[in-house]
């Protein structure tokens, strides 16, 4: 469980990394666009990497896209994911970023059902 | 409109209604405030694979829609699959053993041939349900997979019933409770966990309606179904009929296994208010499953004639069904529906209607069943924190051109 954390930690730091190295170097050609499918079906906004990078480590995305939660209820579940399956805490600042990315597009209202 | 199910939600108008549905309504007057036409159900679908509706591929969880379901006995591939953990791929039928511990006087570990020979084989059409099928309507939402009406299925089972296994082993006084273990994995591939461990009161597992499964529709189980061994609890929520099942411990306590505790299986034990939660001491674990009925033709938002054949099945966990009723015009009036014997007890029971709707429009057919002790099918939702019991009454939308 740690280990698949963890592997999922250095993808995550793939991810972010390569915008700075983009920065640092403004000569190289701008990296490949990162395409919706890499997310599988999570909707494609601010957050998303983290998000399906970290959830993806022990389960499918499908069973995030399917909730509609009010953010003390995912961060609540985040508790349950460590209390009851082993889970490593999700480490700052990724857990804020994760909790307003599923707050802003998996609440209640469910806009983004998968259809 | 992006979604027209939440407009409705959000209190549209009737006058509204027959312009969004694209037909007149017949009984449009008899339609409450507030309502849903089941012509949106369709939008709370996930994609589709092979008949299945795939909720979730790891764990792999997949229910079937509610025409597809249409058969007396469910075929083995529209059979829902709910699994918690890495299922058990390629199991060696002949080595595979049951373990049977705990508070019996005499444990024992039997081979799949040990029980074919030593117990009566019996062959059973068997309801199992998941507790949470019909979540995906609850509002507000609660968590866990979204089934909505397919994740229930009546196949023919065949193994031997768990009392007499049991009583092989003989029950010591104390016991009080059955814990199920079984070969699959828990997702994080820790082998200290268990994906699933959950149990039933010994009275249930002596009651000589649980089956010890090793075939499914004549033929051996399939690996989605827990080859080669699980069991059925038929009429008790689907996660009582545990996969790919080893080990059954007779306890002197309730099983406090995985998914056993905390909210797992359970609801509260007086009314609430939708979105309104209760303390965990507020909660009792889910027994008997209640008294519910599926429409499986004709399929929902289907166009046709004026000649309509309705089917469907209908069950009640541990009870018959008594009568089936249908409605064309939003409740208004009822009808009692041919309602054919179940197979054998634990079996869901099929039942048709024909009507003639001679002006063309917009109809819903609802149906309601009421079980032998009396209980009949809510129109609304008895809403709850974890999204379970869902049997409020299927509707069916109908375009009569």
């Amino acid at each position: 469980m740690k280990r698949d954390c963890r592997s999922h930690l250095l993808l995550l730091a793939a991810l972010v990394c390569i915008p700075i190295a983009c920065a640092q170097e403004p000569k190289d050609p701008p990296p490949e666009p990162i395409a919706p499918a890499s997310f599988g079906v999570l909707h494609h906004a601010e957050g998303v990497a983290e998000t399906f990078a970290f959830c993806t480590g022990c389960h499918s995305e499908h069973i995030v896209a399917q909730q509609g939660l009010e953010r003390e209820d995912w961060d609540d579940l985040f508790t349950y994911m460590e209390d009851e399956h082993g889970m490593a805490a999700i480490p700052e600042p990724f857990k804020t970023k994760i909790l307003d990315y599923l707050s802003a597009h998996y609440g209640p209202e469910r806009p983004h059902f998968p259809k | 409109m992006a979604n027209p199910r939440r407009a409705f939600l959000k209190g549209a108008g009737v006058a509204f209604t027959a312009a969004a549905v694209g037909a007149n309504i017949p009984f449009i007057r008899n339609i409450p405030k507030g309502f849903v036409p089941a012509a949106f159900a369709e939008d709370m679908s996930v994609p589709e694979k092979e008949g299945l509706r795939i909720l979730s591929e790891r764990p792999f969880c997949a229910e079937t829609e509610a025409h597809l379901l249409d058969d007396s006995v469910t075929p083995t591939s529209r059979h829902f699959v709910r699994n918690n953990g890495t299922p058990v791929q390629n199991a060696d039928v002949g080595a595979w053993t049951l373990e049977i511990d705990g508070l019996v006087e005499r444990p024992a570990r039997f081979s799949i041939a040990d029980l074919r020979s030593q117990f009566e084989v019996v062959s059973k059409a068997l309801v199992i349900e998941c507790a949470g099928n019909g979540r995906a309507f609850f509002d507000p939402p609660t968590l866990g997979n979204q089934w909505t009406r397919g994740a229930v299925a009546c196949s023919l089972w065949t193994g031997v019933r768990l009392a007499d296994v049991l009583q092989h082993c003989g029950i010591q006084p104390e016991a009080l409770y059955t814990a199920h273990f079984g070969a699959d994995r828990h997702l994080s591939g820790d082998p200290a966990k268990e994906p699933i461990s959950r149990g039933v009161p010994i009275s249930k597992a002596l009651d000589g309606s649980v089956l010890i499964a090793f075939e499914q529709n004549q033929a051996p189980l399939h690996p989605t179904q827990g080859a080669p061994l699980r069991l059925v609890v038929p009429g008790w929520p689907g996660s009582c009929s545990h996969k790919w099942l080893t080990r059954i411990w007779v306890r002197d306590q309730v099983h406090d296994g995985a998914k056993m505790t905390g909210e797992s299986y359970r609801v509260p034990t007086y009314p609430v208010e939708p979105g309104e939660k209760v303390g965990r001491d507020d909660l009792r674990i889910i027994e008997r499953m209640p008294v519910k009925s599926l429409i499986t033709h004709p399929q929902n938002g289907v166009v046709g004639g004026s000649h309509v054949e309705v089917r469907g099945h209908a069950w009640s966990g541990e009870r018959s069904i008594d009568q089936v009723d249908l409605s064309y015009d939003f409740g208004a009036t009822w009808q009692a529906a041919t309602l054919d014997p179940p197979m054998n007890p634990g079996a869901w029971q099929d039942f048709r209607i024909e009507f003639q709707l001679t002006t063309p429009g917009y109809y819903e057919v609802w149906a309601r069943a009421t079980d032998s002790a009396d209980e009949m099918q809510p129109h609304a939702i008895n809403w709850n924190q974890k999204g379970y019991l869902n049997n409020a009454m299927h509707r069916v939308a109908l375009r009569v051109a």
